[in-house]
């Protein structure tokens, strides 16, 4: 047993029903590291170029890291590998781009306690099945009667079904339904979001992956875990000002709600604006004194920045939800809602539907925007008035959606194909880049612009829009530790001991951000292969537009400066700065040559 | 390379001899600064913010008598659910100090999740009454021991040699108290707690004070209800009755 790893990889074809067990390679486990790392690795090695993300020979890979499930900080990101269900080029619709999503909760840990580092799905089923793991006892089982769930509903059962210890991921009706941003969800509310996980896992037919594992994992080299781990909490927790430990711990991600809106940073009326004149209704302090009941941490997390709310009063009163997180923002300022409750429910219901609430939020903003200049009426959206901040609107829409009714079918697909059916210059409101919607950060202000621009997986505000901080989130997600005790503390130098203790790799820092570096180039690999370009990276009109609102009014971006920083951008990361293509001398010094 | 076979505590004690030191005869600065340290299979400092601490340890740490380097004998860990985030952090910190092994599932702590959700922890309660005891058919020895008994440190006890495997102790623990004992594979009595010698990691390493060290055991029929007991007595606490995510909205 390698240190860190389980050291196994578990293949499942749903097409023929057949189940291996196979060795993990460690040669290329310690070039990748796992998670996002080694998943982009295998998805460029298996699947079919140009192929469809809901096809069966399109693989899905959930994927854990060497870090997942052993006992530092955080230690629960799964990260799930495909081709995505969102993301295509503009050259060629059919085609798709890569996705890596990932979410915290339980599922991984506990998937390495049964002995497995990942689970390679590949076929599809003819009926609805799950995929049930006990320790060494994997079986495919027919899920009927789970189909058609809501996630909540689904969450009880299998409690009652299997036990309070077992740890699932499972699609909701949006993802059996093939919307095609739904999301594999774990814990009722921890979505693996953007770009469609949900969808592919529905095409496959796979209701839920259910798993409870009893095996040890190892640490090579236990006297200098111990050391790296003592120093890894102490940087977390020895963190302070803005989004230290402390407000991490006390209001999670809604803690800059409020920062962020006062900078001009929030995705206000479809980012119309970046400062909500609502923001004293909707913000963490509100949250901590009306919603929330206690927090709801992942394993190992001392964080906990999710938090548990019920609604004491008002119409949704009796309502369980989890918010508010900063990217509910989607759901709440970027649709014009100004009361705690209503945004509450709007995102539980995409939580319940299994829908990206982000993507689903932009949609929503982008077709309120529409609805008031007039590009739709009524009648395009099956009789449901849509004005800002209708909640009851937005409710009747995340239903159609969900299940694919009226107008849920076009809804249910991507910005662009909306822009494509009405036309009348409503592209202008389309706020996207490859296809994906962008999330809760608005672009003026600082360099999240470059983040949705530049992101494998299309518009992503996780990315970040400088190189450092890309590679440090690549690592992240490569190890599977969550981003935030990172952000609130933990040093890339603590994972990396932790790395090398755990699995006796001898990394140094440089080949920690060349692996980063190599997992990037990857990944931008398999976008060309799919057909992306340089056109692709792309910001969308609104972001030429001043804000008009807020101490950053008047803020805008130029398409000039774009395209410098763009230029910029792919200099600095070693690839052809006309195409974006990865020079082939930077593929040889990062080891990918005869891969690429 | 650690091998969770190899129970071998001797290089892990040299390593920490300096700071299960500092442990021995903490002053209250070191705890300030946030370094209590593990003394099992891993050192975790307490999780508690800085600047925050002081306050946290006024009203609530008291309770945490190691933090003032004290052990206590006997007593009972008590889990707050109103607090606990189910991270399985004291899962990790138990089966790490107990069975040297990274496998929460061997802790003698589990937490069991609910919906709404709440977070259950089943611990010994180290009943006053002591029913898993009472059940064991075993002839007590000269001490007055069966082959489940009450250690010195007055906490539950087995004695491997003279069980024989009836498993009345689990049955007695299922059927009136929160059923955390269970048979292990070599058919004795595991799962319940021994309290660290006084000094149980899992409340130490807890980082939302969900778990305390209590210094009194009661008869066992308040606190050591089972986890669906306890589930919807927390359901009713937190969100006054079993409530839905759909409620209202559908």
């Amino acid at each position: 047993m390698p240190g860190g790893y389980a050291g196994n990889v578990l293949e499942v074809d749903l097409s023929t029903g057949k189940i291996a067990k196979k060795p993990l390679d460690m040669k290329e486990a310690q070039m990748f590291l796992g998670g996002r790392g080694l998943g982009a690795k295998w998805l460029w090695d298996r699947a079919t170029p140009g192929g469809s993300p809901l096809a069966p020979d399109n693989p899905m890979f959930f994927m854990s890291g060497p870090l997942n499930g052993l006992p530092s900080p955080s230690t629960c990101r799964l990260n799930i590998v495909t081709k995505s269900g969102t993301t295509s080029p503009k050259s060629n619709p059919n085609a798709a781009g890569l996705l890596h999503t990932s979410c915290g909760g339980r599922f991984t840990p506990e998937l390495k306690f049964a002995g497995y580092d990942a689970i390679a799905v590949t076929g599809a089923a003819s009926s609805p099945v799950c995929l049930v793991i006990e320790d060494d006892k994997v079986e495919i089982q027919p899920a009927d009667k789970y189909w058609g769930m809501g996630n909540y509903q689904l969450q009880m059962s299998l409690d009652e079904d299997f036990g309070r210890r077992w740890r699932s991921v499972y699609i909701g009706p949006a993802g059996e339904n093939l919307v095609r941003y739904a999301n594999v969800m774990t814990e009722i509310h921890r979505a693996c979001g953007r770009g469609g996980g949900g969808a592919v896992m529905g095409s496959k037919k796979l209701k839920f992956i259910i798993v409870k594992g009893t095996k040890s994992l190892g640490i090579q080299n236990m006297a200098v875990w111990k050391k790296a781990n003592i120093q890894t909490y102490k940087d977390m927790i020895s963190s302070s000002g803005g989004m230290g430990f402390a407000d991490w711990k006390r209001s999670g991600t809604a803690t800059v709600l409020a920062s962020s809106s006062d900078g001009g940073q929030t995705a206000c009326y479809n980012f119309k604006e970046g400062t909500y004149d609502h923001i004293d209704e909707t913000n963490a302090e509100r949250a901590l004194r009306d919603l929330w009941v206690g927090a709801d941490g992942c394993f190992m997390c001392p964080i906990a920045c999710m938090h548990r709310g019920v609604v004491r009063s008002g119409r949704f009163s009796g309502m369980t939800h989890d918010g508010p997180e900063y990217e509910g923002v989607m759901m709440g300022a970027n649709c014009g809602i100004s009361d705690m409750a209503e945004w509450q429910a709007a995102i539980a219901a995409s939580d319940d539907y299994g829908l990206c609430f982000i993507s689903m939020g932009n949609i929503l903003g982008f077709l309120m925007e529409c609805y008031q200049k007039g590009v739709i009426t009524a009648s395009d959206l099956d009789g449901i008035d849509l004005k800002w901040g209708d909640v009851d609107a937005m409710l009747a829409i995340q239903k159609k959606v969900a299940y694919q009714e009226g107008c849920g079918k076009l809804i249910g697909q991507n910005l662009r194909a909306m822009v494509e059916a009405w036309g009348k210059g409503c592209d202008d409101y389309a706020m996207e880049c490859k296809g994906q919607g962008y999330a809760a950060w608005n672009i003026r202000v600082g360099d999240t612009h470059m983040s949705y621009a530049t992101s494998s997986r299309g518009a992503d505000h996780l990315e970040s829009g400088n190189i450092p901080t890309q590679n440090l989130r690549v690592m992240n997600d490569a190890l599977g530790v969550c981003l935030f005790p990172v952000i609130s503390g933990i040093k890339p130098e603590d994972l990396c001991a932790l790395l090398n203790a755990a699995t006796g790799f001898k990394l140094t820092m440089e080949d920690y951000w060349k692996t980063a570096e190599r997992v990037y180039a990857l990944e931008k690999s398999f976008n060309l292969r799919e057909g992306f370009t340089r056109e692709d990276d792309y910001l969308p009109k609104r972001a030429w537009e001043p804000l008009t609102y807020g101490p950053k009014a008047g803020t805008k971006l130029t398409p000039e400066g774009f395209q410098k920083e763009l230029d910029d951008y792919y200099k600095g990361r070693g690839w052809d700065p006309k195409t974006g293509v990865p020079t082939k001398a930077r593929i040889k010094e990062l080891g990918l040559a005869g891969i690429v | 390379m650690f091998d969770p076979k190899e129970k071998e505590k001797k290089e892990i004690q040299e390593e920490e001899s300096d700071l299960i030191q500092r442990l021995k005869t903490p002053t209250r600065r070191d705890f300030l600064k946030g370094l209590a340290i593990g003394v099992g299979g891993l050192a975790l400092a307490p999780l508690i913010p800085k600047g925050t601490t002081e306050a946290i340890d006024l009203d609530y740490f008291p309770m945490k008598q190691y933090s003032q380097g004290q052990k206590i004998e006997g007593g009972h860990i008590f889990h707050d659910y109103r607090a606990c985030v189910g991270c399985q952090t004291c899962e990790m910190a138990c089966a790490m100090a107990n069975h040297k092994e990274v496998n929460p599932s061997k802790s003698r702590i589990k937490i069991y999740t609910y919906q709404p959700a709440v977070f259950i922890g089943i611990v010994c309660q180290q009943c006053g009454d002591r029913p898993c005891i009472n059940a064991c058919p075993v002839e007590p020895d000269a001490q007055g021991r069966r082959a489940l008994y009450e250690s010195k440190a007055k906490s539950l006890a087995v004695n491997v040699a003279r069980c024989i495997n009836c498993g009345n102790c689990v049955e007695a623990c299922k059927s009136s108290r929160n059923g955390n004992i269970y048979l292990n594979a070599k058919g004795n009595p595991d799962g319940f707690c021994a309290l660290c010698n006084g000094d149980p990691q899992c409340v130490k390493q807890c980082p939302q004070n969900a778990l305390t060290h209590i210094t009194s055991v009661t008869d066992g029929m308040y606190g050591s209800k089972p986890a669906d007991v306890l589930a919807q007595w927390a359901i009713q606490t937190l969100y006054g009755g079993p409530k839905m995510i759909i409620d209202n909205w559908k």
